[in-house]
């Protein structure tokens, strides 16, 4: 095919050399990602969290899954980027947003907030938290599946919510659930980011 | 593989390998991603890029796009499938940015004031991971800057004026983004080396020459340090060879005569001009590089002999998985294949043998004992694989012949001669059959060509009588069986 390598100038063995260079980067790069080919491939490959992200980013998971993939080794920072796509993805779909509280303390220990037209009531008992949300009118034949619950240190939290009774979804968290200290301090705060979704 | 991948960081491989899904994402598909990423399109590092904000930007005007003041318009290229972006372009009676089909089913994307580009399926499924890698590459470090880019891709604001200026503005950020993760990630120097070696050997022990003996003799060589496996060596060999003879072509038409001849004239200026183009961007991690310019006038048809990713990401299905995997590796090589058909006959041959070696001393299990697995038992015999070959000619003859009759006979041909799959989730209420299979004609046609050309070199050379299929195969069994052995069978020994 090729006779003679002396034919080809220094000038175009640099251009060579470069373009060749190009074509190992991307070769490497492609080949680092083949799933082992053959017949003896067992090994399944932990799940990078970048997978859900790619998942959620076209449908194929919720925002919710997200945030709980984020959240599933709570001892590990979690990576600010990765909260903002959380956000964007929520926002997208959220039915009702509220990104900045209106927070109006009803007595001391209970909280009200916002949701877009509804409306999430914090009950704090001695021995259990309640969320009472009052669906908005308009929404009671689709109401909201999902509540994520997104803090400022970039906590968040997922809830799935239970099919409205007269207008009215209630959820209800003991004391002792590892749950109730984190959901309490992120509805407390105002800079906590609520999102209701349909999707479940 | 080691050899090749250690190229990158551990971080890029996972940050990368986060975007395929094992089940239905082909080897067409990453290798095309990683060109975006890696080296551009027509010798420009940015093109890719200017194509994505070029695709968003029109996109967010198509029926699919997101109207301004949604929540991140800028997300709709991400959220559905490259087929149905493809159709809302498609059907996109928006002048500006106007979209307009070719006649060979590829979309022109025209933005006033800027470049225009244009896609096939294909470059929007590359796009859209390329997309998809910027937000979550480093741990989605850069994840809030691109998120608004992206918004104001979709709807920037302004006039005229300010809307390209903004779009130019955008897409050099997320050049400028992909160039940083590029300079943190490669380990500098690698690629270069490679290189290094492989003209080394050519030049200390082949014989300043490169034939079917070449790949093995470079596979086997002991200062090759950096391929691994005969595949690998194979493949590097031809890039190798490919880059060379289209140097030397060059040197002959730049020392052609009549300087007078037109055609030659021509013919020297384009080459003189992509040499310049490919030089712009080169030294690709050097401390120098800067993300490019505007991409000005590279020409904006790229891309468009990517057989196999043309076929995967068409909305319907023509191939199966182990065709469109054989249509890759023949439409990769084609021209080094042809003048080297004992060399790609070992490519396939023996591709098994090693995947399936290299996978057991990986994960320690064996279907067959490694000890029996290096005698090659696994290898495709030569008249197997030619008969594979003219198998593989005979099925796109075939779907040549479909896109024929969709063209005479419209719909009424589809279902009466004319048989398919759809990809999933898509069906004949989403996809226009006979514009699909317009689209996918020059690709079939090409691949037809490729495939007769490879396949009527390896029926000449198996045609000698000393060297038939089967002496041939078993005696390249023997080479490859020995080679394992020295390879493999101490470690097996030792563990």
């Amino acid at each position: 095919m090729i006779d003679n390598l002396n034919d080809v100038s220094p000038e175009a063995w640099a251009a060579i050399e470069a373009d060749f260079a190009d074509d190992h980067a991307a070769r490497a790069l492609a080949a680092g990602a083949m799933p082992p080919a053959g017949e003896d491939m067992v090994e399944e490959t932990p799940e990078h969290p970048a997978t859900v992200m790619r998942r959620a980013l076209a449908g194929e998971a919720t925002p919710a899954q997200l945030l709980a993939a984020l959240n599933r080794d709570s001892s590990a920072p979690v990576s600010f980027g990765a909260m903002a796509i959380a956000r964007a993805l929520l926002a997208r779909q959220a039915m009702a947003s509220s990104l900045t509280a209106r927070a109006a303390s009803t007595t001391t220990r209970d909280l009200v907030r916002h949701i877009g037209d509804h409306v999430l009531q914090v009950i704090d008992e001695d021995d259990a938290l309640f969320l009472i949300i009052e669906v908005a009118a308009r929404d009671v034949e689709a109401p909201p599946r999902t509540l994520s619950i997104i803090g400022a240190t970039h906590d968040a939290v997922t809830l799935p919510l239970s099919a409205p009774v007269e207008g009215k979804i209630q959820f209800g968290i003991g004391r002792h659930d590892p749950l109730h200290q984190r959901l309490y301090a992120l509805l407390r705060a105002p800079d906590t980011e609520l999102y209701l979704s349909v999707e479940s | 593989m080691l050899g090749v991948q250690s190229y990158w960081s551990d971080e890029a491989l996972s940050d990368f390998a986060a975007l395929f899904d094992d089940q239905t994402d082909g080897e067409a598909l990453r290798n095309s991603v990683a060109v975006a990423l890696t080296k551009g399109w027509s010798g420009n590092r940015d093109k890719p890029l200017w194509a994505l904000g070029l695709l968003i930007h029109a996109l967010a005007r198509s029926p699919l796009g997101s109207p301004a003041g949604s929540a991140h318009p800028g997300f709709d290229i991400l959220s559905h499938t490259p087929n149905a972006i493809f159709e809302a372009l498609r059907s996109s009676t928006c002048v500006d940015p106007q979209a307009t089909t070719s006649a060979k089913g590829r979309l022109t994307v025209r933005i006033p004031g800027l470049d225009q580009q244009s896609y096939g399926h294909n470059n929007v499924a590359t796009l859209q991971r390329t997309a998809n890698f910027l937000l979550m590459c480093d741990n989605a470090v850069y994840a809030p800057e691109i998120i608004k880019t992206f918004d104001r891709l979709a709807h920037p604001e302004g006039d005229e004026r300010a809307v390209a200026q903004s779009i130019r503005n955008d897409i050099k950020a997320l050049a400028r983004i992909l160039y940083d993760y590029r300079k943190k990630h490669i380990l500098d120097g690698h690629g270069a080396s490679a290189f290094s070696v492989i003209k080394k050997y050519l030049h200390t022990q082949g014989g300043g020459r490169i034939d079917d003996e070449t790949p093995f003799g470079f596979w086997t060589w002991e200062d090759n340090d950096k391929y691994k496996s005969y595949g690998e060596s194979y493949v590097a060999i031809a890039d190798f060879a490919e880059k060379v003879s289209l140097a030397l072509q060059r040197r002959a038409i730049a020392s052609a005569a009549d300087i007078d001849d037109a055609v030659v004239r021509a013919a020297r200026d384009a080459d003189a001009s992509s040499v310049v183009a490919g030089n712009d961007n080169e030294h690709p991690h050097g401390d120098g590089e800067e993300p490019d310019a505007d991409p000005g006038a590279v020409p904006d048809e790229v891309d468009e002999d990517e057989g196999a990713l043309t076929f995967a990401e068409a909305p319907i299905l023509l191939f199966s998985i182990n065709e469109l995997k054989l249509i890759g590796w023949i439409c990769e090589h084609v021209a080094f294949g042809a003048r080297n058909p004992r060399a790609f006959a070992r490519h396939l041959g023996f591709r098994d043998v090693q995947n399936n070696i290299s996978n057991g001393l990986k994960f320690k299990t064996w279907k067959i004992p490694l000890e029996e697995r290096v005698t090659c038992v696994e290898a495709i015999p030569y008249a197997d694989l030619q008969r594979d070959l003219d198998a593989l000619e005979a099925q796109i003859l075939s779907r040549v012949e479909d896109a024929l009759a969709l063209r005479r006979n419209g719909e009424d041909a589809v279902g009466d001669s004319v048989r398919f799959r759809f990809r999933k989730g898509q069906s004949r209420d989403s996809v226009d059959v006979v514009a699909t299979f317009a689209q996918l004609e020059p690709a079939l046609l090409r691949a037809l060509e490729d495939t007769r050309t490879l396949s009527g070199a390896l029926k000449r050379r198996f045609a000698r009588p000393t060297d038939t299929y089967t002496t041939a195969f078993e005696a390249d069994q023997q080479l490859f069986t020995a080679e394992y052995r020295r390879r493999y069978l101490p470690v097996s020994a030792a563990s």
